[in-house]
């Protein structure tokens, strides 16, 4: 009995403690939400924006390759914090795979340069014109054939192709602007997904599936890294196939790997509602492999070592899955969609 | 609730009239079948505006349903490679029949009443033989099953009759083998020759079309029928997503298949996945919707695309009004067709895959 009543009075007050510190929990969906728009999405979109107005007047400026690379390799950082948030503005008019046109399994892009080049278009002088071309033609990856590969990048400042440069850098900026307006507009996106049901333009019809949106993201985010970032170059054993990597031409396969781990935990981050240890372990450790691989465009692929170690990224992203279920989707009671996970 | 109400009514009367009608079970107009909050499935019926008016347990996961065009009886289907069917009566909520797949077959999820409803239709995976058949079950004989017809075609998954008592066949083209891991892995993925088949109303043969062999990794798996009998029918791709292939197809008897896309960057956003389809209420387009995209993809009857509506987890898919009723995992049934309206949210019921439209006449 009276060892009852002392743990009882412990409890109690481990309880209070708990609620002296943490006040916040009290609604622990709302406060997931609340906190991933306004300290993770939000701040990105802003960061791209003004990445990409940064790249757009750069070019603008110097449309030459070796003048446009900084520019270009900061605003494509920018956008590996926001690419996952496949949702409301990146959604509309298929902007996501208009700024980042990958794989391109068809090889479409250098196609519709070349044709752009070889016919001097004149649509790179009109933007509003230019907005309306073939996604292939623009975004990151056409920019990435431009100043990368050899058979686009050799040109001077006033020809077709420096022009062709500076209307896909315009592109991007005024993309990136469309969908900062979008979403931190009064109504924009951000009050459509923190106030759901209630918002004046609704989309989420609860709370709840504006967090199951945003979990949804946070694990489709981290299985397109699995699935196409490092699985595609490593292709089989026999035939692995390094120029399937993503950005290979700029030297980004690597980079875009950490990048995305590092934006998936910041969102992870801000949606735990408590504990999340095990998933930080596990994506320091992740993120670490990633970093140690110094395989900058996976060429090291073909290599046997190398493939291992490319390939133990891949699955310790999948144990990591299984971490973030427990710290974040468990808690706050959302799981993959029931039709997208398991279809017929 | 006068829906409940009727239900109650209903059960009661069924004990007196053996005559029942649709009207008896409430007039439903659609059937879903989910899983809810506490784990369990079961069919619910909506009425014309998407509000739940009963719910039938079920003992394992659903996935589509046939409705009879006159009685009040729908044949609830497990979910592939399921081997039994219930037969649900819709007024008083009880499973008068229970179906058995025979000895080497599963069902595939979907099944179909033909001609007045006498007799129904069920494609199967024949696995021993490594065929696909249609297993003939006779309603008036307490639903004995009093034959088979082969499908023309390995995993036949939908079928759906047409206005001269002519049947469309979804052949996907995909062998799975019930024994072999959890019964749901593709075995032959690289030679599979998925078609779109046409059965004369006495089962012959009467035409069949093979997509191009690039394409022969396009496993047609769920139709729809709309005005003069073009089918529609829509796409699962099995080979790598970012070739970004066509997910709809158009057809009617004695033309070429006709392959529909949206525009590229909202092409590929379907992940090479359409779930479900269906003609709008006024038959004058058609959609497929992919849950993992998270969108309804709307076309002209020509194969225009005419826009997209964003929503996660969206599948089931039927005619409403003049668009469509979606449904989701979220346990949201919405209007859509140029944006979406929510109609009916339940908390923690996850809706599966299909929804069932009941014939018009049967109000």
């Amino acid at each position: 009995m009276r060892f009852l009543a002392t743990s009882l009075v412990t409890s109690l007050g481990l309880c209070l403690s708990l609620s002296v510190a943490a006040p916040v929990l009290a609604d622990p969906l709302q406060d997931a939400l609340t906190r991933a728009v306004d300290q993770h999405a939000t701040p990105a979109v802003a960061r791209f924006d003004h990445a990409a107005t940064a790249l757009s007047d750069a070019a603008a400026a110097d449309c030459t390759p070796e003048a446009v690379k900084p520019a270009y390799n900061a605003a494509f950082d920018a956008w590996m914090g926001l690419q996952h948030l496949h949702m409301g503005p990146l959604e509309t008019n298929g902007r996501i795979l208009t700024i980042a046109f990958w794989p391109d399994k068809k090889g479409l892009i250098p196609r519709a340069l070349a044709d752009m080049i070889a016919a001097k278009d004149p649509v790179v002088q009109d933007p509003q014109a230019f907005s309306q071309v073939s996604i292939a033609a623009r975004g990151f990856f056409a920019l990435e054939y431009m100043l990368y590969d050899d058979a686009f990048d050799d040109y001077a400042a006033g020809s077709y192709s420096c022009e062709l440069v500076q209307a896909i850098t315009h592109d991007l900026g005024r993309m990136a602007q469309v969908i900062d307006a979008e979403w931190t507009a009064p109504d924009g996106f951000s009050d459509t997904l923190r106030e759901a049901g209630a918002a004046a333009k609704p989309h989420y019809l609860t709370p709840q599936e504006s967090v199951q949106a945003l979990y949804t993201m946070l694990m489709s985010g981290l299985e397109d890294t699995k699935d196409k970032r490092i699985a595609r170059p490593l292709g089989t054993f026999d035939k692995p196939r390094p120029t399937r990597a993503e950005a290979y031409r700029s030297g980004r396969s690597e980079r875009n790997v950490v990048l995305s781990l590092i934006a998936a935990r910041d969102l992870a981050r801000t949606m735990a509602p408590g504990d999340m240890s095990a998933s930080e372990e596990m994506f320091a450790e992740v993120i670490g492999l990633a970093e140690a691989l110094n395989d900058p465009d996976f060429s090291g692929v073909i290599e046997p070592m190398q493939r291992l170690k490319t390939e133990i990224v891949g699955q310790r992203i999948e144990a990591l899955l299984g971490a973030l279920a427990n710290d974040v989707g468990l808690p706050l009671g959302v799981s993959a969609g029931f039709n997208a996970s398991d279809g017929d | 609730m006068t829906s409940r109400r009727t239900f109650i009514k209903a059960a009661i009367a069924a004990t007196v009239v053996p005559r029942l009608s649709w009207a008896d079970a409430g007039s439903p107009a659609y059937l879903g079948a989910a899983r809810d909050a506490s784990g369990d499935y079961a069919l619910y019926g909506m009425d014309e505006a998407a509000q739940i008016l009963f719910r039938v347990p079920l003992p394992a996961r659903g996935h589509a349903a046939a409705a009879h065009p006159s009685k009040p009886e729908a044949v609830a289907f497990a979910r592939r490679p399921g081997t039994f069917a219930v037969v649900v009566n819709c007024a008083t909520g009880s499973v008068t029949h229970r179906l058995d797949a025979p000895q080497g077959h599963h069902f595939m999820g979907h099944g179909v009443f033909v001609g007045e409803g006498n007799l129904m239709l069920t494609p199967e995976n024949h696995y021993t033989e490594k065929k696909g058949v249609l297993g003939i079950w006779d309603r008036a004989k307490g639903y004995k099953r009093v034959g088979e017809v082969p499908s023309h075609g390995i995993g036949p998954h939908d079928i759906r009759e047409l206005s001269d008592g002519s049947l469309v066949v979804a052949n996907g083209g995909i062998f799975t083998h019930p024994e072999i891991g959890e019964g749901r892995e593709k075995l032959n993925i690289a030679d599979m020759t998925p078609s779109l088949t046409y059965l004369n109303a006495d089962f012959g043969l009467a035409e069949q079309h093979v997509l191009a062999p690039e394409l022969h990794q396009n496993s047609i798996r769920h139709l729809a029928v709309g005005p003069d009998d073009q089918v529609g029918f829509a796409m699962q791709w099995e080979g790598d997503a970012a070739e970004a292939v066509p997910l709809l197809g158009l057809h009617r008897r004695g033309e070429d298949v006709v392959l529909a896309e949206a525009n590229l960057a909202e092409h590929v956003m379907m992940q090479g996945y359409a779930g479900s389809i269906a003609f709008s209420g006024d038959g004058s387009e058609v959609a497929i919707t992919s849950p993992r995209g998270g969108r309804l993809q709307r076309f002209a009857a020509d194969g225009t695309f005419l826009g997209a509506v964003l929503r996660a987890d969206l599948c089931g898919l039927a005619p409403f009004g003049a668009g469509y009723l979606g449904s989701d995992g979220f346990g949201a049934l919405l209007a859509l067709k140029d944006d979406m309206r929510p109609l009916t949210a339940v908390p923690g019921l996850a809706w599966d895959n299909h929804l069932v439209a009941l014939p018009a006449h049967v109000a």
